[in-house]
């Protein structure tokens, strides 16, 4: 029964992820909605470090940015083909991953924050003064459109089928890890290093694959951005999208391929719909937040795995039941 | 019996900055025994077994196991060799369930690679069945198939310890080093482990126990280590330690004499 309601409520969610373009003919709202396909794969990459493993990562947008400029200046400086760049940025993700993995080793906590802080903020001084490469604030302008088997992607409505299937791909890649002897083990580590050490598992090793999973898909992700948006630049890779990043994931719920993707859809959506307030729609949406994280800890994803609203104030189901 | 050695301390000695826990300790541990670890509280019983599973290791001395020097390697090294391990103070996965947790302990017996486990879910599916039949094989051995998939943090302390042993028994080890198994439960569990720990000892595994409780200590172990500050002072069968005077002494002074001599009944 409630295998079945899972199935159909992912149906639902597909149905309308499909239609809302063809209904919706804005291409304003056709580029909020690429948004939000990049951002599921980054948070879905975000949720293996942080929600899973436990490793606070404040870095997500140095990451991108990573991702974002690589694939940028392979096809605009280096005349690369697309595909090229996309292979560059997920070999830069992995890098980034060995890089930011290794001080999560001896790192802990909020530690580890600001060490990932730094990363990010080092990665956008760069970006920005290394003029000669990068365009500095200017920019890289003219990222040229996917083409995919001589269809050229050239709106933000064929792209978004193309990202579409992407968000898919990943989303079905990342539940599977989840649910698997990573997914468990990343959980495990969470809970309690030393055991997981004494069961024989090499700590080193699964830290660093975690962060790798975040920073390939981060970089990935980043790509996507480039190529959708045509036009980066290093202001957009700020402390604040990190944290952005950090909200979707929190906000979905932590550690579930569902919560990721609610995550990213309502903090991506949210302020679009919000804007007929003018001057107030940031402070609504602040709330609105707020409120999320007040009354469900758990995330969006736990009002429909199960009453966590309760276990807020104190009842477990079990003492619920037992009072009726 | 053989007396060939599984274990072998070799004059290991620990200092915290000033403090030394553990000093000039030697100890040989043969094969097909039970050997405890008994002292005192402070005594360095918990610091001995963390330098042998590789926690930290000894500011002096050599350990061996088997003959491999497992002195500078890492846990899960060790863990690996095949020595597993359980924790004084409880060191589960609360977010997980039982068989989650076993899981975990079975996870190094796996073999696959990321990669290959994205483009082969066939494969996949056919090892993590194979650590689903391990984790069902130990979960029945260990009494808890019932409570399979419930939360760890919601089982009783008992059912916690089980857990953690049936963790420590998942990757097939040669030696189980056990810290203070029996101490938090009550009689009839305590029986219950004791059991079970003698039952795995049966199925060829070597165990080496840090215990407080006389009871099970004097009942199951064939060889007993005693330290006092860090330092070994008695070592021999249950029969020599109950007699010996120095252990009575220095463990439970003069006046506790008769209650060393444990008959086996009590148990």
């Amino acid at each position: 029964m409630r295998k079945s309601l899972k199935g159909a409520g992912i149906l639902l969610l597909l149905v309308i992820l499909v239609v809302v373009p063809i209904v919706d003919k804005n291409t304003y709202h056709h580029i909020v909605l690429c948004q939000t396909l990049v951002n599921i794969v980054v948070v879905t990459g975000l949720n293996f470090i942080t929600g899973l493993t436990g490793q606070m990562n404040m870095g997500t947008a140095g990451i991108m940015a990573m991702g974002a400029y690589s694939a940028a200046l392979c096809s605009t400086k280096f005349n690369f083909p697309i595909i090229v760049g996309f292979i560059v940025a997920i070999l830069m993700g992995l890098i980034v991953g060995k890089g930011l993995g290794y001080p999560s080793l001896r790192l802990k906590g909020v530690y580890l924050s600001l060490t990932t802080i730094g990363f990010s903020e080092i990665t956008r001084l760069v970006l920005t003064n290394w003029v000669d490469l990068t365009g500095g604030t200017m920019g890289v302008q003219n990222i040229p459109w996917i083409n995919l088997f001589g269809n050229k992607l050239d709106t933000s409505f064929k792209i978004y089928y193309f990202y579409l299937v992407i968000a898919i791909l990943v989303t079905i890649a990342s539940y599977r890890i989840i649910h698997s002897k990573w997914g468990r083990v990343f959980k495990a580590i969470k809970d309690n290093v030393e055991a997981v050490d004494a069961s024989g598992v090499d700590i080193a090793k699964m830290k660093i694959l975690a962060f790798t999973l975040a920073t390939v898909l981060g970089c990935f992700g980043g790509a996507m951005y480039a190529h959708m948006m045509g036009y980066i630049n290093p202001t957009t890779f700020t402390q604040d999208l990190s944290a952005n990043y950090l909200a979707m994931m929190m906000i979905g719920g932590i550690g579930t391929v569902g919560g990721s993707v609610l995550g990213a859809i309502v903090i991506t959506i949210l302020p679009e719909v919000l804007r007929f307030m003018e001057n107030y729609y940031w402070l609504v949406f602040s709330t609105i937040a707020l409120l999320f994280a007040i009354f469900l800890p758990n995330g969006i994803v736990s009002l429909f795995t199960g009453n966590k609203l309760l276990k807020r104030f104190g009842r477990t189901e079990k003492s619920f039941k037992g009072e009726e | 019996m053989n007396n060939e050695t599984i274990l072998k301390v070799d004059h290991i000695t620990k200092r915290f900055s000033g403090l030394v826990a553990v000093n000039d300790l030697s100890l040989l541990m043969k094969k097909r025994t039970i050997h405890a670890l008994i002292g005192p509280n402070g005594s360095g019983k918990t610091t001995t077994v963390n330098q042998i599973t590789g926690a930290f290791p000894p500011t002096e001395g050599e350990i061996y196991y088997k003959g491999t020097c497992t002195t500078h390697m890492q846990p899960y090294q060790i863990a690996r060799l095949g020595i597993s391990r359980t924790f004084q103070n409880l060191k589960l996965f609360t977010s997980l369930s039982v068989l989650e947790n076993l899981m975990v302990g079975g996870h190094q017996m796996t073999k696959m690679g990321i990669l290959n486990f994205l483009i082969n879910p066939v494969k996949a599916k056919q090892e993590e069945a194979q650590l689903l039949e391990r984790a069902e094989e130990v979960l029945e051995y260990i009494g808890l198939k019932d409570l399979r998939d419930t939360n760890v943090k919601n089982l009783p302390y008992g059912k916690q310890k089980m857990t953690e042993f049936g963790r420590a028994l998942m990757m097939k080890p040669e030696l189980l080093i056990l810290d203070e198994p029996a101490a938090g439960l009550n009689p009839t569990e305590r029986k219950a482990f004791v059991d079970i720990i003698l039952k795995t000892f049966d199925t060829g595994i070597d165990i080496f126990l840090i215990e407080h409780n006389m009871d099970v200590v004097m009942n199951i172990c064939t060889d007993i280590t005693v330290l006092n500050f860090g330092a070994k002072i008695a070592e021999g069968s249950p029969y020599d330690i109950q007699n010996n005077d120095e252990v009575i002494k220095a463990y439970l002074g003069d006046k506790y004499k008769p209650i060393m001599a444990v008959k086996k009944e009590v148990l």
